[in-house]
């Protein structure tokens, strides 16, 4: 949304006519045009003006989310007809795209490839060709800025590709993790989280790209202390790399023991999550 | 009381009544920081947009650019705006700026400080009568009422925050923030009334910001946490509320604050040794997984909550 249209949304909200915006900063026709986007107006002043109104420049961009909510939107809905294990229509979605407008093709072909995520997760199936997957798998390495589009597409699509795929793009993501946390915490959190899908599937597949990558987040700064279920979940999976390692009675233990911990949580999202990884990898009685 | 969403960044001077030409050179210094941290070149992001002199003299604070190139420029530097604009937030989000140190002085438990930063802000406040000063002095007079008990903010300030929050027509950040932060200023009954509004409220906010929607959970859970101080019977009806919601894993430390009070609570009304002993299992998760400042504050918390259920001498 222009920047314009989205001042002008919120001084409609906070109830300030034209000239009382305008006054001593700028002029009634200045703000206009610049509400109307037909000219620009200078960051300072702009900030200025919001600043009068009570908003700040981030709460200003803030409000943008809330106010392009179409790509949101068709993310909620793919994750309805997930969570309600509709394939049928997952498929159907993926087969028929909505006809998107110039511009958002990058986020229309995400929202497709989250289907396809979504879909191999519930069926084990793959409705993507292998070189959609090489062309998300390059875009997202291209990728400069990652947000929770982009971040929310990897999760849902490491499986699908290669160790090697799967181990780059986690590294990139979790070069990233430490310059998210000052702004935003939220992001931080999804970031990890799509960091230690990446080793999930590492460890999986038994591949050696597993501890490479560990040694990796083993070097940055550790997850923040409030991430309590991404940090038993990285325990969990370096037990498990442990055992894969050496196969002995004690190491099986220290699994079933970081599963244990998590119990008092009362968190069944949590407890899944922990057994799906241990029926795909060492099929422990937990 | 957790404060709520408080973001670090670099340190800007105290009692600064932003001027014009601070904000200029704030926002240039931003987009620089930026810039260099991702080694771009000036030449590189002004690309197609700007000239490099101008470019670089926006950075040093001495031109205004217009706020469409700005996010031309930004995102060829694949910044977003909302990356570039929190850096640039006077009042919440950044050591410096007053949020911050009111925060760190309030963790700190540095009473004398805070109360200093209390009395500041007001004056700020009742110089420029802004909107904001007046959430930033709220906010920080509510921190401070947390670990005193003093109520520094004259009643009238009191009143025109009731009718604040009263009315509010839609929870965004300042509203969030405020309540989150200002909540030990008002009576119960309103504390009770505005955190189940705001609870009611929680799965809207969540479709469109992760970051607010996890604030608004906290700023709930503060609710309870401080009824739960003052007048318990109002805890049972808000967390059975607050547990009839589903909260994702992806905001674990919610889950485990939901968790943990509502275990507090059971522990007040029926105390026995299966309740303590569940709380003492719910905060070894923490221990286990090396978080040893959380481990801490919770420890602090159960103290304050139920008392000392822990068997050694830490507690006193």
């Amino acid at each position: 949304m222009g920047l314009g249209k989205q001042f002008k949304y919120i001084r409609a909200r906070k109830n300030f006519t034209l000239e009382m915006a305008a006054t001593g900063i700028t002029t009634t026709n200045a703000l206009a045009a610049f509400e109307a986007g037909k000219k620009d107006m200078p960051l300072e002043k702009m900030q200025e003006l919001l600043l009068r109104m009570g908003v700040s420049l981030r709460q200003f961009a803030n409000i943008s989310d809330r106010l392009s909510q179409t790509s949101q939107d068709a993310r909620t809905h793919i994750h309805e007809l997930y969570l309600a294990r509709d394939t049928a229509k997952l498929a159907d979605l993926f087969s028929n795209p909505i006809p998107v407008a110039a511009g958002d093709e990058v986020l229309a072909f995400l929202d497709h490839m989250l289907i396809a995520g979504k879909y191999y997760d519930l069926t084990g199936k793959q409705l993507c060709t292998d070189e959609e997957v090489e062309n998300l798998t390059t875009m997202l390495l291209e990728n400069l800025s990652w947000d929770e589009a982009e971040l929310d597409v990897l999760f849902w699509t490491l499986r699908l590709m290669n160790d090697n795929r799967v181990f780059m793009l986690s590294r990139e993501v979790l070069n990233i993790t430490e310059s998210l946390r000052d702004w935003n915490f939220a992001l931080y959190g999804a970031a990890w989280r799509s960091v230690l899908e990446g080793l999930a599937v590492l460890v999986e597949r038994n591949s050696n790209f597993a501890s490479t990558l560990m040694r990796q987040i083993d070097m940055v700064e550790p997850m923040a202390e409030v991430l309590i279920a991404n940090r038993s979940t990285y325990m969990f999976l370096k037990a498990i790399m442990v055992v894969q390692k050496e196969d002995t009675e004690g190491n099986r233990e220290l699994v079933a023991d970081v599963y244990r911990h998590i119990l008092p949580l009362h968190s069944t999202e949590l407890e899944d999550n922990l057994r799906k990884i241990n029926v795909r990898t060492l099929n422990l009685e937990l | 009381m957790n404060n709520i969403s408080i973001r670090v960044r670099k340190i800007a001077d105290k009692n600064m009544r932003i001027s014009k030409r601070r904000v200029k050179m704030m926002l240039g210094e931003n987009f620089r920081e930026l810039r260099t941290a991702r080694g771009m070149a000036l030449k590189d992001v002004a690309k197609g947009v700007a000239s490099v002199a101008t470019v670089s003299k926006f950075e040093n604070g001495v031109t205004d650019l217009a706020a469409g190139k700005v996010t031309a420029l930004l995102k060829n530097m694949g910044v977003s705006f909302r990356e570039f604009a929190s850096l640039s937030d006077q009042s919440t989000g950044h050591a410096g700026s007053f949020l911050f140190k009111a925060v760190a002085a309030y963790r700190n438990d540095d009473q004398p400080q805070m109360r200093e930063i209390v009395l500041e802000q007001m004056d700020q406040y009742h110089k420029t009568r802004s909107e904001i000063d007046f959430n930033d002095m709220m906010s920080a007079a509510g921190l401070y009422c947390d670990i005193s008990g003093e109520i520094l903010v004259s009643d009238k300030d009191l009143a025109q925050l009731m009718e604040k929050l009263r009315t509010i027509s839609e929870w965004n950040e300042n509203e969030i923030i405020l309540f989150g932060n200002a909540m030990t200023l008002l009576p119960d009954n309103h504390i009770f009334m505005f955190a189940r509004d705001l609870l009611a409220h929680l799965d809207q906010i969540k479709s469109w910001n992760m970051s607010l929607y996890r604030d608004g959970w906290s700023a709930v859970l503060n609710a309870v946490d401080t009824l739960m101080q003052h007048e318990v019977s109002y805890c049972p009806v808000l967390l059975r509320l607050c547990n009839a919601e589903e909260v994702p894993i992806t905001i674990s430390i919610i889950l485990f604050r939901r968790r943990f009070l509502t275990l507090c609570y059971n522990e007040l009304t029926e105390p026995s040794a299966a309740n303590r002993q569940k709380i003492i299992d719910l905060l070894a998760i923490l221990q286990f997984n090396g978080s040893t400042k959380l481990w801490g504050r919770y420890r602090r918390s159960t103290l304050n909550l139920v008392g000392n259920i822990f068997e050694d001498d830490e507690a006193k």
